[in-house]
């Protein structure tokens, strides 16, 4: 399944009324706030089968709620789910298990989840986790974010810490690869965590410092509760979707479906194929650089690429700005790479 | 006091996994008659009990007790079940200060589970990390404390945490 889902929901009492931007979707929100009558209100309205005393509409998909009594013999039969939107509430033992994260991939399909655990054993965006958001006057359920993004501005992904204009004593990022290569250009001390699941204990470790922590939004769902949980440490937490859509952003390289690629992702990424938008990115970035003189490498930059104005390129366009400090950067001047006879007609090489 | 096992747990103690259950199999007529589960229905389902089988729900109009949130049933089925281990993950960070009132109102230790770093309340309070043998003063030291346990395998048996792998 790939795209946007509306999803609509009523019967006589409420109705419900949110769209479906990834194959998963979370809401993780206060006790008592409405979350297991949505479910006992769809459930009642997937049995009226003559659909006379409910509406549900879901762009012509399937829904279907799981849970621990048809876990296994859906999971058996998952070939069948490939076009469904399921519906889960909390308290269902399967869903930290990596069986189910197994069946997300297997069948592409689309998950609306109700929970407040962790769920690391999946990929998803920090912008598809909501709280309810309820309309007495028209008893309408909606969705809003429960992680505000701290500044409106589309290049800003901050969710922790952004209006502090002091340059962080150590970047974090997520792991050693083209990300860390291009942070540590900075002349500011950059560390690897080695990793997601390293995250905390390398953060713990470094509070001291003026943290700023890079992510890949599109699969750091899983984290984000834990390190919003340390609003008031001196730590930044910068995550757009992925270091691959930074780059992408940049116009280094081009592509003449990029800006709609960019702002309508959505269109493009099937689930089936790719179990977050940060696959998406990266696979379309290997894509498009293939024939250029610097193909991109997910690994770790090749020489010639982290040359000063394709580093500037980077930071300027992801709101960045403000890290390129003034003689500080340790551009590549190793143009090795950029002899061969390759095109650079698709790279707006610096 | 509480005392937290954060993480997946597996436990040779009488452990609940889904308090809603629980409630529904297992309530007892007078759990609603006490005034404090009656203050913890209102602050967090915003509802007034009218007696020990009905409620009156903003939202839902008249409910039994089934109806309640997730949340608040696991809260009142500590409350009269602290010799179990109850999965408190269904509880919102709306029921943090009722997990405190709760074991302060208890003479016995109530020990829960969590799969995810709940906010409590700024403090004073004491809360024991099983994890990490630690008692925790107030919600700032918490968070660093219970900072990626939430999802780490923890086993608990014969008193001893341990971890997988």
């Amino acid at each position: 399944m790939k795209g946007k889902i509306q999803f609509y929901f009523k019967n006589k009492k409420r109705s419900y009324s949110f769209t479906l931007n990834r194959n998963i979707t979370i809401i993780n929100d206060f006790s008592g706030t409405g979350k297991s009558s949505f479910i006992r209100d769809l459930q009642n309205g997937l049995l009226d089968v003559k659909g006379r005393r409910h509406i549900l509409k879901s762009d012509g998909y399937r829904v279907k709620i799981l849970n621990d009594s048809n876990w296994d013999s859906i999971y058996d039969g998952q070939h069948a789910y490939t076009d469904t939107i399921f519906f889960i509430d909390e308290q269902n033992p399967f869903l930290v298990t990596q069986k189910f994260a197994k069946f997300v991939t297997n069948t592409g399909a689309y998950f609306v989840i109700i929970t407040r655990a962790h769920l690391s054993q999946l990929s998803y965006s920090v912008e598809e986790i909501y709280e309810f958001d309820y309309d007495e006057d028209k008893n309408l359920y909606t969705l809003k974010p429960k992680y505000d993004l701290l500044c409106n501005d589309i290049k800003s992904k901050y969710y922790l810490g952004y209006k502090s204009n002091v340059l962080p004593t150590l970047i974090m990022t997520e792991d050693s690869g083209s990300g860390f290569d291009f942070f540590k250009c900075l002349g500011i001390d950059c560390i690897g965590a080695g990793g997601n699941s390293k995250i905390y204990g390398k953060v713990k470790e470094n509070l001291d410092k003026n943290l700023f922590v890079v992510g890949d939004g599109a699969a750091f769902g899983a984290y984000i509760n834990d390190l919003v949980r340390l609003q008031g440490h001196d730590i930044r937490l910068f995550l757009p979707e992925s270091f691959e859509y930074m780059v992408l952003k940049s116009g280094i390289y081009y592509d003449k479906n990029l800006d709609d690629v960019l702002r309508n992702t959505w269109k493009y990424v099937e689930y089936k194929e790719y179990s977050s938008w940060e696959r998406y990115f990266t696979k379309y970035l290997i894509d498009i650089s293939s024939d250029t003189v610097i193909p991109y490498k997910k690994s770790g930059f090749r020489k010639g690429f982290l040359q000063k104005g394709n580093i500037e390129k980077i930071l300027d366009s992801n709101d960045l700005s403000f890290l390129n400090i003034a003689g500080e950067l340790q551009a590549s001047s190793d143009e090795s790479e950029i002899t061969s006879s390759k095109s650079i007609a698709k790279m707006n090489i610096i | 006091m509480l005392k937290i096992i954060y993480g997946i747990l597996d436990t040779d103690e009488d452990f609940i996994y889904n308090g809603d259950v629980f409630f529904n199999d297992e309530r007892e007529e007078e759990w609603l008659s006490n005034e404090l589960v009656k203050q913890m229905i209102l602050d967090i389902d915003k509802s007034e009990v009218l007696d020990n089988n009905l409620i009156k729900s903003p939202v839902l109009g008249l409910i039994p007790p089934e109806y309640l949130s997730g949340g608040v049933k696991t809260l009142i089925s500590i409350l009269y079940n602290p010799e179990l281990l109850f999965n408190a993950t269904g509880c919102g960070e709306n029921c943090s200060k009722w997990l405190l009132k709760i074991a302060d109102e208890l003479d016995e230790d109530v020990i829960i589970n969590l799969q995810y770093n709940m906010k409590f309340p700024e403090g004073p309070f004491q809360i024991k990390v099983m994890n990490t043998d630690t008692i925790i003063t107030n919600d700032r030291d918490l968070a660093l404390e219970a900072l990626g346990l939430s999802d780490k395998y923890v086993n608990y048996y014969d008193g001893v945490i341990s971890y997988e792998g």
